[in-house]
């Protein structure tokens, strides 16, 4: 081959040498980088929104963390009082009520007209109300002194009615037990509508509120009536004959026959 | 052809031990009440109030206070709600959902009603 020959062989092998690498090497470099860029925007945007979806709910359950925390009463006799806190007996078990400067006293009791931390004293039914903390401290805006209420005797029961005698229904209830409740001024409903005792049949089912008399008679405020598939079954009791029958009866045990082979 | 062979005879072959992985039926539900409205202890300056909750569908849901009675269904989906008008001071709001075989559960909320706002 002549020098000029093998010149130019060489000058094509040195660029295909130089030039091919920087071509294969480029195309895959920036093709992997912008996925890679791409990916990594998506996973950026991914992660914004979530963050951003995360504040959102934090917000939502703060609001309502605080909804609950906010404008709360806690009601019932005082156990104990120092300067600064009182204790309560309420229906939900002991609660603590913090005082400072800014809460006022105020009396809704008519035998006491002007009422302070001063005069409050252990037994006196008061509510305190203001905002809660995360201890369940209240921190009381207001506290007023109310007359003790007088204890709650109202209960309701529900049941099945097995017969009506002018104003004296008798039902029976889940456990199977006979209660009479006296309807004469009692407010009876049936499917949304005020109705008279009249339409109060036997086996209709009932819920009733009322005062439970020392006679057992129920004294009923309000009867629910209304009609359902189901019947109570009453339960079954055996008679004392069939029970000393049982008893006489000798077990019996079965026979087995053995298989031939 | 064995393709075909599998698909037909073995992938698709009925099971010979049916239920194996229990009865068909569901267990009873048990008779739940929640009351998301009003929070108990809370303090109101409007003489309404609305009730509200949740339990098993299409039950009777019994809303009693001193004064007043009312009785709601639930709707299919267990929801329920009752506006009940409160008195002036502590009210003791009681509410009770009956199953269809009388069982009960019931959940109490106290309810301070004070006209003037502080």
């Amino acid at each position: 081959m002549r020098i000029r020959e093998k010149g130019l062989v060489l000058c094509i092998v040195g660029l295909l040498l130089f030039v091919l690498p920087l071509i294969l090497n480029s195309y895959p470099i920036s093709h992997v980088y912008a996925a890679e860029n791409s990916t990594s925007a998506n996973l950026k945007e991914k992660l914004s929104a979530l963050q951003k979806e995360i504040a959102s709910k934090a917000a939502q359950l703060k609001q309502e963390v605080n909804k609950n925390l906010q404008n709360k009463a806690y009601v019932g006799m005082v156990t104990l009082k120092s300067e600064a806190s009182l204790t309560l007996a309420t229906d939900s078990g002991a609660k603590i009520v913090s005082i400072n400067q800014d809460s006022e006293f105020s009396s809704n009791n008519k035998k006491i007209s002007k009422y302070s931390l001063k005069i409050l004293q252990a037994e006196d039914f008061i509510a305190a109300l203001g905002d809660v903390d995360e201890n369940g401290v209240l921190t009381a805006k207001k506290v007023i002194l109310w007359p003790t209420p007088s204890p709650e005797v109202k209960t309701h029961l529900w049941g099945q009615v097995i017969s009506i005698a002018d104003e004296l229904v008798t039902l029976t209830t889940k456990e199977g037990k006979n209660v009479t409740i006296a309807v004469s001024s009692t407010d009876l409903e049936k499917d949304g509508q005020a109705v008279s005792l009249s339409q109060l049949s036997k086996n209709n089912f009932v819920i009733v509120t009322g005062v439970m008399g020392k006679n057992e008679i129920l004294t009923a405020d309000f009867v629910y009536i209304y009609s359902q598939p189901a019947f109570l079954k009453p339960k079954k009791i055996a008679t004392p004959s069939a029970e000393s029958a049982t008893k006489s009866a000798k077990p019996t045990t079965p026979s087995t026959k053995k298989k031939s082979p | 052809m064995g393709g075909l062979y599998y698909v037909l005879n073995v992938q698709y072959q009925s099971s010979t031990t049916p239920f194996l992985s229990g009865p068909v039926t569901s267990a009873p539900k048990s008779l739940s009440l929640e009351v998301t409205d009003p929070s108990d202890n809370r303090l109101v300056f409007k003489t309404n109030l609305l009730v509200s909750g949740k339990t098993l569908p299409h039950l009777k849901v019994l809303i009693s206070t001193s004064e007043q009675d009312q009785v709601v269904t639930s709707s299919a989906s267990g929801s329920f709600s009752a506006s009940l008008t409160l008195n002036e001071g502590p009210n003791k709001i009681s509410v009770t959902v009956f199953s269809d075989s009388g069982e009960e559960k019931t959940i109490i909320k106290n309810v301070f009603y004070l006209k003037e706002q502080i």
